[in-house]
């Protein structure tokens, strides 16, 4: 744990090797995560749910509401790799998505919700997978000639959840909520 | 009568027109979408569920699967087209989607949850939509054809409905 607000979990490395075991403690993370959410955002008021978890980033709202849409990509990256042959997938602009009337104001409820039912089938997708399927990889069009394995995507994504989380975690502790 | 079993409610016809009530009308529809999926499928059983809607069709389990992925993907495409200008979507093959392992054997369920908790979102984005958003369109790279988002809502409009007929009407048949 560092004390960088914008990293709080440091950035994410990708790891020289998965084996399945790693594997099994990321998929443990993606399906604790939509109850860590919860509990990260438990309590506040709406107020605190508009406060930027460091000068110039997102609010507590806007990271809740993308950590959803960014597993439903990714959801649906996985699923593009596993019928189709090294496809390229399609980016999105993450800053505008959060800008979004709904990513501003909206009851982050509903985006805890679809995180929770988004991350009930998409664990049971990485469960069914084996070493065939997560050698499988996709290509990401601002990285031309690199073919991301599945299980480095995983780790990403199991980042990512502890990331967003500990941006919420580290401005309650450090706002005293 | 394949075409009927198949589209028990029509082919899709773009509407020429699309005013502010129609929408409001297609968000409805978009709004109870997942109840009606679910009441389509509530007292199934498993072997109910792998029964084919029609001869070379999916499952039941499969339409259920394909509708959250579908709708999933939309609501991607939505937030695509809202955040860029020329937006060119990605397709996916919709029948390999549909022959994943998850989607051929998984408990329907989870894409019950999933519909739910996207619609809820959905519609709350299309309820925060305006005039000028809807007129935002999308081009699909293999038909080369542009959509704005008020016909994106009149398609999910019929989608949602298409599909829940399916299942309705092989119970009709079946006497389920």
């Amino acid at each position: 744990m560092s004390d960088d607000l914008r990293y709080p979990v440091g950035q994410f490395t990708p790891p020289a090797a998965v084996s399945a075991s790693d594997r099994a403690c990321f998929m443990a993370t993606l399906e604790e995560l939509p109850t860590r959410m919860r509990g990260a955002v438990a309590g506040l008021d709406e107020a605190q749910l508009d406060t930027p978890y460091r000068p110039d980033g997102w609010t507590v709202r806007q990271v809740v509401h993308h950590v959803p849409d960014s597993h439903m990509n990714a959801y649906m990256r996985f699923r593009l790799a596993l019928t189709e042959d090294n496809p390229v997938i399609r980016p999105y602009y993450e800053a505008r998505w959060a800008e979004l009337p709904d990513a501003r104001s909206g009851p982050v409820a509903m985006s805890l919700q679809l995180l929770e039912a988004v991350h009930v089938r998409w664990v049971m997708l990485l469960r069914a997978m084996g070493d065939a399927e997560f050698a499988r990889t996709y290509q990401h069009p601002e990285q031309p000639g690199r073919s991301i394995p599945l299980s480095e995507v995983l780790a990403m994504y199991a980042w990512h959840s502890r990331h967003h989380l500990a941006h919420i975690t580290r401005l309650r502790e450090r706002m005293g909520w | 009568m394949d075409e009927d079993l198949r589209y028990p409610i029509g082919r899709f016809e773009a509407p020429a027109a699309i005013s502010g009530a129609d929408r409001a009308a297609y968000i409805e529809t978009v709004a109870a979408t997942p109840a009606l999926a679910r009441a389509a499928v509530a007292g199934l059983d498993e072997r109910q569920l792998d029964t084919r809607y029609r001869e070379g069709g999916w499952t039941v389990r499969q339409v259920i699967h394909h509708l959250a992925d579908d709708h999933l993907n939309s609501y991607l495409r939505s937030r695509l087209a809202l955040t860029e200008d020329d937006c060119v979507i990605r397709p996916y093959e919709e029948p390999l989607w549909a022959e994943l392992p998850d989607a051929r054997t998984a408990p329907v369920a989870c894409s019950l949850d999933l519909l739910d908790a996207l619609h809820v979102r959905w519609v709350a984005l299309f309820r925060g939509m305006t005039e000028s958003d809807f007129a935002r369109s999308f081009m699909h790279p293999r038909s080369g054809r542009s959509r704005t988002l008020a016909e994106l809502l009149a398609l999910y409009d019929w989608h949602g409905r298409h599909h829940v007929a399916q299942i309705t009407r092989l119970r009709e048949r079946m006497g389920w």
